[in-house]
């Protein structure tokens, strides 16, 4: 692979990376509110 | 015995400031050429007024302390102390020329409340602000968030002499790569990514709920500048609550979230290191903290039954403790809702969110996760040493970024800072008692200026005693600087006077 593709492509991943890491922050704190208000 | 600092040192001070200066000059022409593109004439004169200023200023410094001398470690944290004042001081000339601010005073306690990404408003009428202004506004938060003299550093500097001392002063301790300069070069790279990918983002949700395309993606980067670099500000007076719209709120939560992470993780993350975001000290701290604060504020919340549904309470309980927790200060709610409708119990989670804060080495305020993470691993060793025979040798190893063994001299760091911010909480808290607020509040609007967060509980207004506004801004320089520089700012006027 080139190493400008790669570079690239790492970028996205390590953006999807912390993409990933908000939906869990923002799942687990709905299931805090479900477990609360039910 | 105490050395008087020479005159060379002074010149040297001078000549730097000068040139952040004159960079402060050319960035106050990109909001005039917003005016010019929104044909708005007059704010396009307040701040060519001002860059003119800057230019003269600047000049006028540079020439006159012109120097070769390498700067030490004392002039490049003076440097970044005096800078922030200045720079506070130029920046608040267009605020004031708009008419919205009731004084001087007050313009200059907004742009230090942008530059610090603090977020605490004075300005009067913001839905009639022009549109430069409020641009203005917006971009001192982006451009303080990243650092004045990180984008200084960035754009102008050719030569990594002495840009390492001025680095450190503004609250980076750490460099991502071995070269100051493509240090600073990398944080905008990640900044500017960010903003193409916000300013989308946000424009299209802004575009479905029904704003015209030229507000929406003007307001889609106000509000990206505002949450990324976790400030807080808005183009209008009613915050997020303006756009009414969950989509909104969601995006916004995303970037205040991002903001609150190391320029380090993203850099370690974007070159294939991915298993950084299960190891770091610091993503395990903030996730702990975020859940273990939230549930308390939730808990409390559904006692007095304040937000029965899941849709209301992630809207208004999730926003505000991760507003709170980030440093962003977006809000969702009136301020009055803070001390009508919010129990004690809700109010001491947001305050201790907002008392820790984010990441080192992101555009977040408060103690940050790092330092909770050194302090918690300080007791656990203190805790070992005293449960294992006496001759054994205790090695504590934490992950941030690589494998790191606790030293002492991190735990006093960590501890001492924390202790600083810890005092100037209740500094600015005592304050607000003795003007008559009740303490938690008062504790609330003190921890919201150090930690540069920008919630407030009402106590903010342009009505409010001048020597709280005075207060409240050196709270929050001091709080965004952390501290080390501003005491050195100290130890040198104590010098001018008492040195030999």
């Amino acid at each position: 692979m080139h190493p400008s593709v790669k570079k690239t492509s790492n970028i996205i991943i390590g953006i999807f990376v912390e993409f990933g890491y908000i939906l869990f922050i923002f799942l687990f704190n709905l299931l805090i509110i479900t477990i609360i208000i039910k | 015995m105490i050395l008087r600092p020479q005159l060379q040192d002074i010149k040297i001070i001078f000549y730097y400031l000068g040139k952040i200066v004159i960079a402060l000059g050319f960035l106050l022409f990109i909001p005039a050429i917003i005016g010019f593109l929104y044909k708005e004439i007059s704010p396009i004169f307040d701040f060519l007024i001002a860059s003119e200023i800057c230019f003269i200023l600047g000049f006028f410094l540079t020439i006159s302390c012109r120097t070769d001398k390498d700067l030490s470690w004392m002039h490049g944290m003076i440097i970044v102390a005096l800078g922030w004042l200045i720079a506070m001081f130029l920046g608040a000339i267009p605020l004031y020329l708009s008419n919205h601010f009731t004084s001087y005073l007050d313009a200059c306690f907004e742009t230090m409340s942008g530059l610090a990404t603090t977020g605490l408003v004075l300005v009067q009428d913001l839905d009639h602000l022009s549109l430069a202004h409020n641009f203005w506004r917006h971009f001192i938060m982006f451009l303080g968030g990243q650092g004045i003299v990180v984008a200084a550093i960035a754009f102008f500097a050719k030569e990594a002499s002495g840009a390492f001392r001025m680095y450190v002063g503004e609250a980076r301790d750490e460099r991502i790569l071995p070269n100051v300069i493509h240090t600073a070069r990398f944080i905008w790279l990640v900044s500017f990514i960010y903003l193409v990918l916000g300013t989308i983002c946000l424009g299209i949700v802004s575009l479905k709920i029904g704003l015209p395309a030229n507000k929406a993606f003007f307001d889609g980067a106000c509000i990206f500048m505002a949450a990324f670099d976790t400030g807080g500000f808005a183009p209008y007076q009613q915050n997020i609550l303006y756009y009414h719209s969950f989509a909104f709120e969601l995006v916004t939560l995303g970037f205040m979230i991002l903001g609150a992470i190391n320029f380090n993780l993203h850099y370690a993350l974007w070159t294939g290191k991915r298993r950084e975001i299960f190891d770091n000290i610091e993503i395990q701290f903030l996730s702990f903290t975020i859940i273990s604060l939230f549930a308390l504020v939730a808990i409390d919340l559904t006692r007095f039954a304040l937000y029965p549904s899941i849709d209301s309470m992630f809207r208004k309980g999730f926003f505000s403790l991760i507003s709170a927790h980030t440093g962003s200060g977006h809000s969702t709610l009136y301020a009055v809702q803070f001390v009508k409708e919010w129990q004690p119990l809700a109010l001491i989670g947001l305050i201790l969110a907002m008392s820790i804060g984010g990441s080192v080495c992101s555009t977040t305020g408060g103690v940050k996760e790092l330092r909770l993470g050194i302090i918690w691993k300080g007791v656990t060793q203190e805790v070992r040493r005293m449960m294992l025979p006496q001759a054994s040798n205790i090695i504590t190893k934490f992950h941030h970024l690589k494998e790191m063994i606790l030293e002492d001299s991190m735990l006093k760091m960590a501890l001492l800072v924390s202790l600083f911010y810890v005092i100037t909480f209740w500094v600015g808290a005592i304050v607000g008692v003795f003007y008559g607020y009740p303490l938690l509040l008062s504790m609330f609007e003190s921890v919201s200026a150090t930690a540069n967060v920008g919630l407030s509980c009402g106590i903010t207004t342009a009505s409010m005693p001048a020597v709280l506004k005075i207060l409240y801004i050196l709270q929050m320089w001091a709080g965004r600087l952390e501290f080390i520089c501003i005491f050195v700012l100290i130890g040198f006027f104590i010098a001018l006077i008492k040195g030999k």
